[in-house]
């Protein structure tokens, strides 16, 4: 067992943050912590990584308690923030000597990471020469108060990723940035999943982590309201979601098998069905009625589904 | 405990290459250097007052005087010539076997002076004794002439061993010389006495407080800028609380040593530019300063550890203070934190240093954070011993060590408080309630 979180509750005051949170991660992959604003997510990496103290719980990393000191941990956190007026090569380098990574190796990564973040002008300007090869205009490097959100979250990840370490801990990583960047950042996070690496994820966009995690936990209020594998959560739940494009107005047969309807637009249908019994008694009635079939899709749940029907019915 | 320091060293390095590259530090320090570099030149200008150069003349009153005798029985072989310089005409040389001295007043006049020359003992200076008949005013005249006597005896006392214009130049600077009575002498002693020890309390005192009062608000700034920033976060899983504070507060000190250092050296250069070493009042005033401190290489020495030691106590509760803040803007008010106790301190030391003595005097000496202003002032003036002062700095290093783990404690504590400052009661009992850690 690589990572062991036991028990970690929290109190601020008499208000509880967290309730006896327990997971583990065997193997490498993508641990998703989820829940709505304010459900103790952020307390949990906080206390996972030791910056607040427990009330009560422990975090054991391949046998020890989890430290700086026993594990390279990578940390992405929901306050973002960088010095603004240090240039950012000082900062990347700073950050990388406290990891204990060479100057050379550092050097190396940064180059690397900058390239794929598309963030090398910034950290390695080139200067602007003339025709004849003179340097017209030598340019210096940015400050992060000189860089928009998103290139700031870019150099922040950087510094997470510099150390190349065991344990990545992402929270809201893609929270803010444009379709482009979100892709970017993605394919770093698949390269550290391809490396074996272990990841913590915390987010609200839930198709990214759909895409990414095996296994989640669901906080609610403080309290675990879902945790578990994500194939094995939607296996229990069953294929309850149906999409359905036919050619005409079907509503007499849906109500004749009392199916529910999630959404409806010009014959096509997103309905939800009690399980492949009601969904087959319902495809019979088209078929007998002769209705013309495009599209007839018994679906699993989506992860989204998932923590709506969860925690919109806690709330 | 065990790597709790364990990057210290990045933190100190990084934090002071920032302060060093930081345009508005470069500015203040190449302004403050400039003012001191200009300092004696400016000074100069008006320092019109020029010490009395090696001459013997000068405007006693020998009024009274009818005539001067000498006799000159050591192998200077003095002339009545050289006796002129003392701005007195009727001088005669008179043979010690014609001269009877316990027959003096029957021998000359009534206001006849005699100077009596004695040779030296072997390698030293020779003597002279001074004899009055019917002189009025004679103690003030005695006064007036002896120390001339001995600076002029003691320029042909080296005159005579061979010795250059220069160097007689340098060894004969005047020499402020009284005349005492025996009660006034031993007054006179404890008022020098007391004076450089005034000097060295508040000058120790006064260097102690600009070392503080100035980097107060350069370490708050210092320790609040990680979480103003928000990057406090990336930070702490990259380094322990203990070592950020203690490389950070141990940063901003080596700054500001620098910085004297540079200010220093830019007086010293001001006073060579502005030709000082010659004879002028500020040169007067700077020997007598110097001199009056009674310093030597152990006393410097101990200075330097002291000041060190009461540096960082008080750089470490500038870093407590820091650590209760989240935002910039209570740098000023965080501050005034420090700068009031420092203050009572200073006065509760100003006030009560100067007046004890015996084993209390040993106790009060080891008194923590007392012992920051008094332990060497104690010492140099031989109110405390030696072994004292090592076992006030022992304790002081100690405190300075519980400090920057309690200042670490409540950074690490309140690592994600967002929220006005918190006042110095409330660090402590947040740190009582919970008993965080540094680690």
């Amino acid at each position: 067992m690589s990572l062991v979180v036991k028990d970690l509750s929290k109190k601020y005051g008499d208000k509880p943050a967290l309730q006896n949170l327990s997971f583990s991660m065997e193997e490498p992959g993508v641990y998703a912590v989820l829940g709505t604003n304010g459900a103790g997510k952020t307390t949990a990496l906080r206390m996972i990584l030791g910056m607040l103290s427990k009330d009560s719980g422990e975090v054991v990393w391949k046998g020890h308690e989890l430290d700086i000191k026993t594990c390279n941990v990578g940390y992405l956190a929901e306050e973002r923030g960088l010095y603004p007026k240090y240039p950012i090569l000082d900062q990347l380098l700073y950050f990388a000597a406290l990891r204990k990574v060479d100057k050379n190796t550092a050097l190396k990564r940064i180059k690397e990471l900058a390239n794929t973040l598309e963030v090398q002008e910034y950290i390695f300007p080139q200067n602007a020469y003339s025709s004849s090869g003179k340097t017209v205009k030598k340019i210096k490097p940015k400050r992060p108060d000189q860089l928009s959100k998103g290139n700031q979250q870019k150099i922040q990840f950087m510094i997470a990723l510099l150390s190349d370490p065991e344990l990545l801990i992402l929270d809201e990583p893609m929270s803010g940035l444009d379709p482009v960047n979100t892709d970017l950042f993605k394919n770093i996070i698949r390269q550290e999943i391809n490396k074996g690496k272990y990841i913590i994820m915390s987010s609200h966009q839930m198709p990214t982590v759909e895409e990414f995690c095996t296994d989640i936990v669901i906080l609610d209020k403080s309290r675990i309201v879902l945790q578990g594998n994500l194939n094995e959560i939607k296996k229990q739940l069953g294929r309850t979601r149906l999409s359905l494009k036919v050619e005409k107005n079907i509503n007499d047969i849906i109500a004749k098998e009392g199916v529910s309807v999630i959404s409806e637009k010009e014959y096509e249908y997103e309905l939800k069905v009690s399980g492949s019994e009601q969904a087959n008694a319902l495809l019979s009635d088209l078929i007998f009625a002769q209705v013309p079939i495009i599209k007839f899709d018994l679906k699993e749940p989506s992860l989204h589904e998932i923590f709506v029907s969860k925690v919109g019915n806690e709330q | 405990m065990k790597g709790a320091f364990d990057g210290t060293g990045k933190v100190f390095k990084f934090t002071a290459k920032q302060l060093l590259k930081n345009k508005a530090n470069i500015f203040s320090l190449i302004f403050m250097m400039l003012v001191a570099l200009l300092s004696f030149p400016i000074i100069s200008m008006f320092d019109t007052q020029e010490m009395p150069q090696n001459t013997y003349t000068d405007n006693t009153d020998f009024s009274n005087v009818k005539r001067i005798y000498y006799i000159d029985q050591t192998e200077l072989a003095l002339t009545p010539e050289l006796l002129t310089h003392f701005g007195f005409d009727g001088i005669e040389k008179i043979n010690k076997a014609d001269f009877e001295l316990n027959r003096f007043d029957e021998a000359t006049e009534s206001g006849s002076m005699l100077l009596v020359f004695s040779p030296s003992e072997e390698g030293s200076i020779p003597s002279c004794m001074i004899y009055f008949n019917g002189v009025q005013n004679s103690n003030d005249l005695l006064s007036a002439v002896q120390p001339r006597i001995s600076q002029y005896l003691y320029t042909e006392y080296l005159l005579r061993s061979g010795a250059d214009a220069n160097s007689i130049t340098k060894l004969t600077k005047p020499i402020r010389s009284n005349v005492y009575y025996e009660s006034d002498y031993l007054d006179s002693g404890q008022e020098e006495s007391m004076m450089a020890n005034f000097t060295i309390q508040y000058l120790y005192s006064i260097v102690l407080m600009l070392l503080t009062l100035l980097t107060s608000a350069y370490i708050i700034k210092s320790v609040i800028e990680e979480k103003s920033s928000k990057v406090v976060e990336t930070l702490m899983v990259s380094v322990r609380p203990l070592a950020t504070v203690a490389g950070k507060v141990l940063a901003v000190m080596a700054y500001a040593f620098i910085m004297t250092l540079g200010i220093a050296a830019a007086f010293v250069c001001s006073y060579f530019i502005a030709g000082k070493g010659e004879s002028s009042s500020i040169d007067q005033l700077l020997t007598g300063f110097f001199s009056s401190l009674n310093l030597t290489p152990f006393t410097a020495f101990a200075a330097l550890v002291s000041l060190i030691l009461a540096f960082f106590t008080f750089a470490a509760i500038s870093a407590i203070t820091g650590a209760g803040c989240s935002s910039s803007d209570d740098i000023e008010s965080a501050s005034m934190s420090v700068v009031l106790p420092f203050i009572t301190l200073y006065i509760i030391s100003s006030i009560v240093t100067p007046i004890v003595g015996g084993t209390f005097a040993s106790v009060y000496a080891l008194i923590p954070f007392i012992s920051a202003f008094c332990a060497l002032p104690m010492y140099v003036m031989g109110v405390i011993t030696l072994p004292v002062l090592i076992a006030s700095w022992i304790i002081q290093a100690l405190l300075d060590l519980a400090l920057i783990y309690f200042g670490a404690s409540v950074y690490r504590y309140l690592i994600v408080y967002n929220g006005s400052k918190l006042k110095f009661i409330d660090i402590i009992r947040t740190f009582k309630r919970k008993g965080v850690n540094a680690k």
